[in-house]
C-alpha cells in the first residue's frame, strides 16, 4: 500500500515533469540580459553585438538543460498551451493601451512600465502556483513607475524618462534575471542528481 | 461488510512497483521524456531505470524510442492503452487511500 509519504513524492515528481519548462528560468535570464544590454545608448546603436551575444546564449543554455536536466515534451492540453491563447488579447491589450497613452498624451515610461508589469504578470500565471516572484516582481515595477523619484534626480526627471541610459529597460532586465533565477533554483531543488550505479 | 484493502487484489503489480510508480507519475504528466529527465525525477540508476523501463514497455504500458545516431537519445512516452492503465491505478489508489484513512476496525 502506498503511504502519505509516497503519494506525496509521487505528486511532486508528477508537477515538476509538468513545471518543467516553466522552470527552465536560464532562458529568462539570457532575456533579461539582452534587455540589459539594450538600455545602453551605445548598444543600441550597435545591435550586433548584443544580438550574438544573445543567440550564443539561447545556445548555451539549451545545451545544458538538454545535458543536464534532459528534456520534456509538454502535454498538449496542459496550461502552457491554453497560455498561447493569451498572446493575441495581451497583444490587443498593449494595441489599445498605446493607442490611449498617445490620445491621452500620458508619458511613455508610465505606458511602459504597465505593459511591462503586465507582461511579467503574465509570465508566472495566474495563479502563480509557486511562482510568487513574478506578481511581487510586477508590483515593484509598478511601483518604481509611480512612485515620484524625478525629486532625487538633479534634473527633476524621473529616471524611467531618461533618454541616455534606459533604466526602465535596465530595471525590467534585471527583474527577468532575478525570476530566471529563481525559476531555475526550483527547477534544480525538485530534481535530485542522479544515482551512483551499484557495486 | 469487507475493509478497504479488498480492492488491492485488483491492484495492477506491473504498475504498483514503487519505481515504476514514479515513472509513470512522472510520464503522465507529459506527453513524452527523455532518459536522463526520467533518470533526474525518479532519482534511479541507470541500470534500475533500464530494468523498469524495459518492463513496462514489454507490458506496453510504455513506449520507447531510440533517436539520434551522433548522438544517441532514448524518448520515453506512455501509450495510449498505458496512460488509460495508468489513470484507472491512481483512481483506485486514490480511493484505497481515502478508505483506509477512514475506515475503522471496530465497525467491520
Amino acid at each position: 500500500m502506498v503511504n502519505a509519504y509516497e503519494l506525496d513524492r509521487l505528486d511532486r515528481i508528477h508537477r515538476s515533469t509538468a513545471e518543467h519548462a516553466h522552470r527552465r528560468g536560464l532562458y529568462l535570464v539570457a532575456y533579461g540580459v539582452l534587455l540589459g544590454f539594450l538600455a545602453f545608448d551605445g548598444v543600441r546603436e550597435n545591435h550586433v553585438v548584443p544580438v550574438l551575444l544573445f543567440a550564443v546564449l539561447l545556445a548555451a543554455v539549451s545545451g545544458y538543460y538538454r545535458k543536464t536536466f534532459g528534456t520534456v515534451v509538454p502535454r498538449r492540453d496542459g496550461a502552457r498551451f491554453r497560455a498561447f491563447w493569451l498572446i493575441p488579447v495581451l497583444l490587443s491589450g498593449v494595441l489599445v493601451v498605446i493607442i490611449a497613452a498617445n490620445v491621452t498624451g500620458t508619458p511613455g515610461y508610465l505606458t511602459g512600465g504597465l505593459i511591462f508589469a503586465v507582461f511579467l504578470a503574465s509570465i508566472g500565471g495566474p495563479p502563480w502556483s509557486g511562482r510568487r516572484h513574478y506578481p511581487v516582481s510586477a508590483m515593484v515595477l509598478m511601483a518604481l513607475t509611480l512612485a515620484p523619484l524625478g525629486v532625487l534626480t538633479p534634473s527633476g526627471e524621473h529616471p524611467f524618462a531618461s533618454a541616455d541610459t534606459r533604466w526602465q529597460l535596465l530595471v525590467v532586465g534585471a527583474l527577468l534575471v532575478v525570476n530566471g533565477l529563481l525559476d531555475h533554483r526550483a527547477l534544480v531543488r525538485s530534481l535530485p542528481r542522479p544515482a551512483r550505479e551499484e557495486e | 461488510m469487507g475493509t478497504p484493502f479488498e480492492d488491492m487484489t485488483e491492484i495492477d503489480r506491473l504498475v504498483h512497483d514503487p519505481s515504476r510508480l514514479a515513472i509513470t507519475s512522472a510520464l503522465s504528466a507529459c506527453e513524452s521524456a527523455d532518459f536522463l529527465f526520467l533518470q533526474r525525477v525518479t532519482g534511479l540508476s541507470k541500470g534500475n531505470l533500464s530494468s523498469h523501463l524495459a518492463k513496462l514497455e514489454k507490458g506496453e504500458i510504455v513506449k520507447i524510442v531510440k533517436t539520434g545516431e551522433r548522438r544517441p537519445r532514448t524518448v520515453v512516452s506512455l501509450t495510449e492503452s498505458g496512460r488509460t492503465t495508468v489513470a484507472e491505478h491512481w483512481d483506485r489508489l486514490m480511493r484505497l487511500h481515502e478508505a483506509a484513512r477512514t475506515w475503522n476496525p471496530s465497525e467491520a
